[in-house]
């Protein structure tokens, strides 16, 4: 009998080892998703958005016993950002006049930013502590594709699609290891790749490679939109620490990024732009 | 083996996994501490498999990976299904074999499928270029951690399953 199971045993892991094998290489040789995948989303999709729903009222009671005291100093804090925003509106709005004209003298076409958006609900948040990525209550049928970025509401990069089935997609965060992200360093125009980090993905945290120097704690960091793949101007994150690497001779810096990715509950897919600069 | 408690027992075990998944899902996957949350599929499938009949619990492990597999985005296809056949299979042979304190066994085959679906991840990541092997470590150190102190749970929820559907 414990030769028999043993036998069997086996011959189901081996089985099971080469269809696994043999997945990987039919996933690897073609694109989007496979049926089998796409099939099983569409069926869970409904039991995630009942699961999302469920997980929402949850963590509702739990923002409701918030601290009062740390609502009061957040309060404080987006009061005195406000009035500096409200004064930086006022000159930005100057340079736009003066800009206009100057684009008007020389005959430059007028710059703009066009972004078809699409709108979904977070339905699951990943399970695994070895990637950071979310699921989408939107798929192709809404027009959603592998690649497009996902901002939250306030334009900051969330991440990529990286899979998408009929009423459901995939996104990697910026925190997960393998997303890499052309970036630009807003007040040098300097530009780097932002990265996920395996050491850095549990802190909440991703790196910024290949900088030439010059950064400073808080210096904005957002797209380049270099190859067309991405809009440029997205928001990623800020520098928080600015650090050596291992050889000594280059530098990386820790960034922030704009948005938490934990507490999001409702994405925007860029679908397609159009960016005149 | 009573094959007539088959049924009814893979049945408990699934309403019981289903409870399981809910907890991880609401409440485990925001307990975040260290950064990296408990995680309690690899040990739901090594506690059933350390007292079940073997082959059923092979079978049991693969369609649970299976239905993970397709549900739960895997890093590559089937990585739920080749990770939890093969913790039921190890976690078969060291109840079979070399413990036989129950609890215990079930800590240890929890043990070396929880550091099995790490050795996956790890593989995986070293395959795509990512080789930060202490970071690895140390995200693999904090789940177990985490997760191996959630075994009463578990296992006291799977026993009177168990005990009311004895295979032998």
């Amino acid at each position: 009998m414990k030769r028999f199971f043993t036998k069997n045993g086996i011959l189901l892991l081996t089985a099971v080892t080469i269809v696994a094998v043999v997945l990987c290489v039919v996933s690897a040789l073609g694109s989007g998703s496979g049926f089998l995948s796409n099939a099983a989303g569409v069926i869970a999709s409904p039991f995630r958005s009942a699961g999302a729903a469920v997980s929402g009222w949850v963590q509702g009671i739990g923002d409701h016993f918030q601290s009062i005291e740390d609502l009061q100093k957040e309060n404080e804090a987006l009061r005195r950002e406000n009035a500096r925003l409200q004064e930086s509106i006022r000159q930005a709005e100057a340079d736009s006049e003066e800009n206009a004209r100057l684009r008007n003298v020389l005959n430059l076409r007028r710059q703009r930013r066009d972004l078809t958006l699409e709108s979904a609900h977070i339905t699951e948040q990943s399970i695994s502590n070895w990637a950071s990525t979310l699921t989408l209550s939107k798929g192709t049928s809404s027009g959603i594709s592998i690649g497009n970025c996902v901002v939250d509401e306030y334009g900051s990069v969330v991440g990529i699609i990286t899979d998408a089935g009929l009423n459901w997609s995939t996104v990697s965060t910026l925190l997960d290891v393998e997303s890499r992200l052309g970036a630009t360093v807003l007040r040098t125009d300097e530009t780097a790749i932002a990265s996920g980090d395996l050491r850095l993905m549990s802190k909440g945290r991703l790196r910024l490679n290949y900088i030439q120097g010059g950064l400073l704690n808080g210096d904005l960091i957002v797209t380049s939109g270099l190859g067309g793949y991405y809009p440029s101007g997205l928001v990623i994150g800020t520098v928080e620490e600015v650090l050596t690497d291992d050889s000594g001779m280059g530098q990386y810096a820790i960034l922030a990024p704009n948005t938490r990715i934990d507490a999001l509950a409702q994405v925007f897919v860029i679908t397609g732009f159009d960016i005149v600069e | 083996m009573n094959q007539r408690n088959a049924f009814p027992r893979w049945l408990f075990y699934a309403g019981a996994a289903i409870l399981l998944l809910l907890l991880q899902s609401l409440v485990l996957n925001r307990l975040r501490i260290w950064g990296v949350h408990p995680f309690l599929p690899p040990m739901m499938v090594a506690v059933a498999a350390s007292w079940e009949d073997r082959q059923e619990s092979l079978w049991a492990a693969a369609v649970f990976g299976v239905i993970c597999d397709l549900t739960l985005h895997p890093p590559i296809p089937c990585f739920y299904t080749v990770l939890f056949t093969a913790a039921a299979f190890l976690s078969g042979l060291i109840a079979a074999h070399w413990i036989a304190s129950v609890f215990f066994c079930a800590a240890v085959t929890s043990l070396v499928a929880l550091l099995l679906d790490g050795a996956f991840h790890i593989l995986i990541l070293t395959y795509r270029g990512v080789s930060d092997l202490g970071a690895a470590a140390l995200i693999l150190g904090r789940e177990l951690l985490l997760t191996l102190p959630l075994l009463p749970l578990v296992y006291f929820l799977f026993r009177p399953i168990h005990r009311r559907f004895p295979a032998d």
